[in-house]
């Protein structure tokens, strides 16, 4: 009797043994994510290399944790940084706090503020895990939509297309949407993925699906 | 008192007094009115339409901020109608309302953003692009308007004509097109702007201090008191990560319906706030070593040698070498220690007093400052209490404009007054007048009116007419204290109603004089065995060599001493000077060992109001970097290090407490023997014309010289002459001209042509460390100066401030 168990059990090892595997070769392979995933926060800004924020501080009353803390200033023509009169002038996130519930991407105005899916950003100090404007800015290229100069009340006319974007800089780089396994902006085809060593993985798109 | 009456508002039954406006007696059952023009302490105008309300028996709807009750009125606030109606205007005012929302100052406090969440539609229905009114307009100095907020309440304009009386601001264009302007297109130039920025009901009108700084539920209030002059407003400091960020008028505790021209605040108490974060503040004690050396100290170390050397000098040269100078500025608390820490010395030499005045406690001559609302006559002598007591000044105001209270000004320059005020010239000697008018009102001569009558005659008629009369004084003058206690006690014994405000020259220096910084009067105005010297005395006693040891707390006579030369010999010879300062200034700098010290935002305790009511100061921000420490600290190391027995923190608030309590100062007398002084000269020193000087609210040298937020309000140096003066000197307005004694000359200074001053005098700014107007005096009166052309120029003259000529 007992060495029948024993068989069974093995079978139930040797099973799985030929079996796909459930974890996946992490950092080096990563699992897609879900398309509203949230993760580390980037803030935005217009084509023409304007900040999006506009120092409103919504964002930070918004913020459960109170991890945001924002200070405005005024623009003045020689020190423009964004349409209107108003700017960040500090703008900090203190990412040990944050909880990334998405708040404020939703009290946003302008649609700066947006949870990108990118999620590693273990560091070593907690003071590094403050990110201020130097490190949630995208740099001036990766801008979208038109900045509101003209336009009465400083609305942009993008308000709520660009928060589908959910990252300007580069935005099929660094994660893998997938939506009830149908893979989301990814471009040409193929998904990108940073290695820890600064090169990029290329995968196709079906090999990848559920994971390897 | 009214009728009461009984309307029915929404149904229930409400008893008023007739003719209460409906807004109020709606409140009377909790029912708020939506409003934007309407305030209590403004007069009725019905502009903005927000506050329909339906009356049984009338066809439309009616506004409630202009309707009176009468009896037996039935009043909708709460129906179908009404309802319609708000949501009609709230649409008609959001119709080129911009979207500013998130930017605006305003936003999470405004009145319009209520409105909108309870009366407005969530979309426009109209399809025209928005109209596009002029943004972030130059208002003046302090304000930056935002015509496309506005929503033409007129609040501003209407604070502007009935509060301030100074009719700067107006409405421009018509319809639509309205707009907030100012007269003339002038720059909208106030002591008082500050406080349209709080009264607009919108994010219209924006403080240039306070752009972008913070949103309304960032910042902590905490209700202080301020301490920039000597009315004390209650006010809110508003603090984000302790760091102050703004200064509001007490809207919470004070009464809404209370006296209309009271509880506001002045700019200066609202825009001389960043001093506590520039760079310039005092972080460590330091000592001098050598000319203009200095080296940091530990504060132990610091207080130990402050300590030994103050009791070095009590030991060789005895105490009578020590002496203390200041509290004006300080509370009530630190005030009581630093007397009983000099008491304790054994040294009765302490003043508050830096300006020669005597007193600052009325006493029984009192006069509240609630007695103008129904004075007939008011008399101000010596004194300007538009610069030295703003909101003070617009009570005068008030009483004159609304009451009907005739204003008189006994001095030599006449105060900035936008009201209609008699002015009678002294020439350094209003005693004289006061006193003839005085005996003639006592003898009761019939005085016709008649012209070229000498000015005592015009006086004496204007007292004999008067029941109810208050004078102003700025404490300065034995022959004026004696003057002013005749003329009030020879009113009362005429059974009219007659007392004394004493506007002094420091925010607690009624406090300083309570606690006994004074050195004929102990704690409680109780007289002091063994009378001490006085600021003057220890001033010639130093100028003697026969005082070694000086603790400054909180002043600054280098510049604020009217006899400069004396008080300049002085400071050069005593040995030892240790000053308690936030900043480096004229005193300090000549000091040996200067102590940090925390501002009045940063620390608890209480001041007396020129008022004499006892008022708190509470913590509202904390400083950036740095050891600076309170007085009160400062001091009870001191007293430890010595050894002298210092009350303990619960004790000190009592005997602070106790000591200032009003019905000590009652049998105080203007000529009690604590408060004489030798008579002074008038004019003194060889030259052309008489040099006045002229205070103004900006000048200073401690907080508004170092204050960059604050710099573009402060005074340039200025030489006011009058136009005819100015012609017979061939100068014009913009020439920079020196002016020059056999003492010393002052330079720089813009001439700015203006009726304030006589002809044959100049006045210059007092307390500027640009252009030190004690400079050229060696007494205490007016001196004598020959001016002299430096540049033609036609820069513009800083006439700030001069809004009635």
């Amino acid at each position: 009797m007992n060495i029948i168990a024993i068989f069974k059990g093995l079978a139930t090892t040797f099973g799985y043994m030929f079996r796909r595997k459930a974890t996946i070769d992490y950092p080096f392979v990563k699992r897609a994510h879900a398309s509203r995933f949230h993760g580390l926060h980037e803030l935005r800004r217009y084509e023409d290399g304007m900040e999006r924020c506009i120092g409103c501080e919504l964002c930070q009353i918004a913020c459960p944790a109170n991890a945001i803390t924002v200070i405005g200033a005024e623009n003045t023509p020689e020190d423009r940084h964004s349409p209107g009169e108003r700017y960040a002038f500090r703008y900090e996130i203190d990412e040990l706090r944050c909880i990334f519930c998405g708040m404020c991407e939703e009290a946003c105005p302008t649609d700066a503020i947006t949870l990108t899916p990118r999620f590693e950003m273990a560091n070593y100090t907690r003071n590094s895990l403050i990110y201020d404007k130097s490190k949630l800015l995208v740099p001036a290229e990766y801008g979208v939509g038109e900045a509101p100069h003209e336009r009465p009340g400083g609305l942009p006319a993008d308000l709520g297309e660009v928060a589908r974007i959910k990252s300007t800089m580069e935005p099929e780089r660094g994660y893998l949407a997938t939506w009830r396994g149908i893979d989301i902006l990814t471009s040409e085809g193929k998904t990108y993925m940073p290695t820890p060593a600064g090169g990029e993985l290329v995968r196709e798109p079906e090999k990848l699906k559920g994971g390897e | 008192m009214a009728k009461i009456v009984t309307v029915t508002i929404d149904g229930v039954k409400v008893e008023a007094p007739e003719g209460e406006l409906m807004i109020e007696t709606a409140k009377r059952i909790g029912h708020h009115v939506p409003n934007f023009c309407y305030y209590p302490k403004l007069e009725p105008a019905g502009l903005c339409r927000m506050c329909l309300i339906r009356i049984e028996g009338q066809p439309k709807l009616q506004l409630g901020c202009n309707t009176r009750i009468t009896d037996g009125m039935a009043i909708d606030t709460i129906s179908d109608a009404v309802e319609t109606g708000r949501r009609a205007q709230v649409e008609f005012l959001l119709l080129n309302h911009p979207l500013d929302c998130p930017v605006c100052d305003k936003g999470g406090e405004c009145v319009l953003q209520d409105y909108a969440m309870a009366y407005g539609d969530v979309a426009s229905r109209s399809g025209m692009p928005k109209m596009n009114k002029p943004k972030a307009v130059d208002l003046g100095p302090t304000i930056v308007l935002d015509e496309q907020r506005c929503v033409l309440c007129q609040r501003c304009v209407r604070f502007d004509n009935e509060i301030t009386w100074e009719r700067n601001l107006v409405t421009a264009a018509r319809g639509v097109y309205t707009i907030i302007a100012t007269e003339g297109d002038e720059p909208y130039d106030s002591y008082f702007s500050g406080n349209t920025v709080e009264l607009c009901p919108v994010g219209a009108l924006t403080s240039k201090t306070y752009r972008f700084k913070a949103r309304p539920w960032d910042v902590k209030p905490t209700l202080t008191t301020c301490t920039q002059c000597p009315v004390g407003c209650s006010m809110f400091a508003d603090s984000r990560f302790d760091v102050l960020q703004r200064t509001r008028y007490d809207h919470e505790t004070a009464d809404p319906h209370g006296d209309p021209a009271g509880d506001w605040i002045c700019d200066r108490g609202r825009y001389n706030l960043s001093y506590h974060t520039d760079e310039r503040r005092l972080s460590m004690p330091m000592v001098r070593s050598g000319e203009d050396q200095w080296v940091d100290l530990a504060w132990s170390d610091a207080v130990d040698l402050v300590a030994k050397t103050l009791q070095d000098a009590a030991e060789h040269f005895g105490p009578q070498s020590v002496g203390a100078i200041g509290g004006g500025r300080l509370t009530n608390e630190e005030s009581y220690l630093l007397q009983h820490l000099v008491r304790g010395l054994g040294s009765p030499n302490l003043d508050y007093r830096l300006h020669d005045e005597l007193m600052t406690t009325p006493g029984r001559l009192a006069a509240r400052v609630h007695d103008l609302d129904d004075a007939s006559l008011i008399i101000e002598v010596g004194t300007n209490s538009v610069e030295l007591a703003p909101v003070f000044d617009l009570r005068v105001r008030y009483a004159v404009q609304r009451r009907g209270a005739t204003l008189v000004h006994l001095g030599d320059v006449k105060p900035n007054w936008p009201i209609h005020f008699r002015h009678f010239p002294t020439g350094g000697d209003a005693a004289s007048l006061l006193q003839e008018a005085t005996e003639n009102v006592r003898r009761g001569e019939d005085l016709p009116k008649r012209a070229g009558e000498p000015p005592t005659h015009a006086l004496a008629r204007l007292l004999r007419g008067a029941e109810r009369v208050v004078v102003i004084w700025d404490g300065r003058g034995t022959a004026e204290a004696a003057a002013i206690e005749r003329l009030v006690e020879t009113l009362r014994d005429a059974d009219k109603g007659a007392g004394v405000v004493i506007v002094g020259y420091a925010a607690n220096a009624r406090g300083a004089e309570a606690m006994g910084m004074h050195p004929a009067l102990l704690p409680g105005y109780r007289p002091a065995p063994q009378a001490g010297l006085d600021t003057e005395g220890m001033l010639r006693a130093a100028a003697r060599g026969a005082l070694k040891a000086l603790l400054i707390c909180g002043a600054n006579p280098l510049l604020a001493y009217p006899n400069g030369a004396l008080v300049r010999a002085a400071i050069e010879r005593v040995p030892f000077i240790v000053t308690t300062e936030l900043f480096m200034t004229q005193t300090a700098v000549k000091s040996h060992v200067v102590l940090p010290v925390k501002s009045s935002f940063e620390k608890a305790g209480s001041t007396v109001t020129m008022d004499g009511e006892v008022k708190k100061l509470a913590v509202s921000a904390t400083p950036q970097g740095g050891e600076p420490l309170t007085d009160r600290e400062i001091l009870f190391m001191l007293g430890d290090a010595m050894g002298i027995a210092m009350p303990n923190e619960a004790e000190l608030e009592d005997l602070a407490a106790a000591a200032a309590a009003p019905e000590l100062q009652q049998p105080l007398r203007l000529t009690a023997s604590a408060f004489v002084r030798p008579a002074r000269q008038s004019v003194s020193g060889e030259g052309d014309l008489t040099v006045h000087a002229v205070p103004r609210l900006y000048a200073g040298g401690g907080t508004s010289a170092h204050d960059i937020e604050f710099e573009p309000l402060r005074p340039h140096p200025s030489a006011y002459l009058h136009p005819d003066e100015a012609a017979r000197l061939e100068l014009e307005d913009g020439d920079v001209v020196s002016l020059r004694n056999a003492l010393g000359s002052i330079d720089g200074l813009t001439v700015a042509t203006t009726k304030m001053v006589a002809v044959g005098s100049i006045g210059v700014i007092a307390e500027l460390p640009e252009a030190p107007a004690n400079v050229l005096a060696d007494s205490f009166g007016a001196v004598r100066a020959n001016v002299a052309l430096v540049r033609k120029g036609r820069q513009t003259a800083n006439l700030a401030g001069a809004h009635g000529e």
